[in-house]
């Protein structure tokens, strides 16, 4: 009995092993067929058989790739909405320096930090005074009087201006004029100095018909506060022995 | 009896026997080397008509997406191009071997590149098959 059961073991092993290879067969060659070609080229008994593969070849039938330009795009995915979560070290830097983390609209740098170029390289302390054609720039450091002192004698075009600037940088304007303001076309004719807008009628003296001169000694006082800035300028061509003298505590 | 020296004949004929015996030496080395030279030439155009072929060949099946067998004597490969403008498109590629099968043509878009072993193969068959 158990020799007989053994054989029929024997049997069914060797058959199951059997239908294996039998089906392996083909299943292998459904596997790789049309993945690969075989080619053989040459004289008979020399010749070169070779196996040549072939990715897109499908049994002999077109391949069912759709490789077309007109093909359906590719579906993207959802964008990721939630921000993700911040690492320590950002965290860190977050809690120390928050202005990095914030738009710089939102943080805005005051108006008295702001420089201008030609202020941070022309500034200077104490009074100041101009002969001939030039410039100068003096920035309030703390409240305090300013007294300019104008003598414009010329007989061609000439002109003095003093302008005062604000805090934030802008021109502080009186009736749409500079702080100060002197325009003389020639030697003789009525042209007074404005200050504050006005004109100062005292600042010309009539020497006869027609014949007009600037005044010796003028002095116009105005106060200034701290980091506001004093710019002049003269033009033209007075005679050497106009000035314009800013003179302050403040400077 | 003359004391005159002379050549005797069989002086003569062994002379010539040795010449024609060199002869036939320079004359049997030269057919040699003519015949090397002539299988070389052969073998060399031999490999280089059948490198041409087998390049093309190999680069169509691999671009190939269908490979069929419309006569005993041709292959018709349905090959991925790139057209001109860049975009690609499937053509068809012929490989035909003649009555001899010695005389392979391969014909695209109208065009035939031929590979003729029939000079190069003499007395041998030429197989030129392609099992997929």
């Amino acid at each position: 009995m158990i020799s007989l059961n053994l054989s029929k073991a024997r049997i069914l092993f060797l058959r199951s092993l059997g239908s294996a290879i039998f089906l392996s067969v083909p299943l292998f060659s459904a596997c790789y067929a049309g993945s690969s070609v075989s080619v053989e080229i040459g004289p008979a008994k020399q010749s070169i058989r070779q196996i040549v593969e072939s990715p897109n070849l499908n049994n002999g039938k077109a391949s069912s790739q759709n490789w077309n330009e007109n093909a359906a795009p590719m579906t993207l995915e959802e964008p990721i909405t939630a921000p993700p979560s911040s690492p320590a070290v950002v965290t860190d830097v977050k809690s120390r320096s928050p202005h990095v983390f914030e738009p710089a609209l939102n943080n805005p740098r005051p108006a008295q930090t702001q420089a201008l170029m030609n202020v941070v390289l022309n500034a200077q302390g104490g009074d100041l005074e101009i002969n001939g054609p030039g410039t100068g720039i003096r920035v309030a450091k703390k409240d305090g009087n300013v007294v300019i002192s104008p003598f414009l004698t010329t007989y061609n075009q000439a002109k003095y201006i003093v302008r005062l600037f604000d805090v934030s940088g802008a021109e502080i304007l009186f009736n749409s004029k500079p702080l100060f303001f002197w325009f003389r076309p020639d030697d003789s004719s009525n042209f007074p100095a404005f200050f504050k807008g006005a004109a100062d009628a005292g600042s010309m003296v009539r020497l006869g018909p027609g014949d007009f001169s600037p005044k010796q000694g003028l002095k116009y006082n105005f106060d200034i506060k701290k980091d506001q800035r004093i710019e002049i300028e003269t033009q033209g061509n007075p005679e050497p022995s106009s000035f314009l003298k800013i003179k302050s505590d403040a400077f | 009896m003359s004391n005159k020296r002379a050549i005797t004949l069989v002086e003569v004929t062994v002379v010539l026997a040795i010449a024609g015996m060199a002869l036939a030496a320079v004359f049997y080395i030269f057919i040699n080397s003519k015949r090397a030279d002539s299988s070389g030439e052969k073998a060399e155009e031999y490999y280089r008509l059948y490198s041409m072929l087998e390049m093309k060949l190999k680069k169509d099946i691999r671009n190939s997406t269908a490979i069929s067998r419309p006569s005993s004597d041709e292959y018709a490969l349905s090959v991925i191009c790139n057209g001109s403008d860049g975009t690609p498109s499937i053509k068809e590629v012929r490989y035909r071997t003649g009555k001899s099968g010695k005389l392979v043509e391969r014909i695209f878009e109208g065009k035939a590149e031929k590979y003729d072993f029939t000079k190069l193969v003499e007395g041998q068959d030429f197989i030129f098959k392609i099992a997929w």
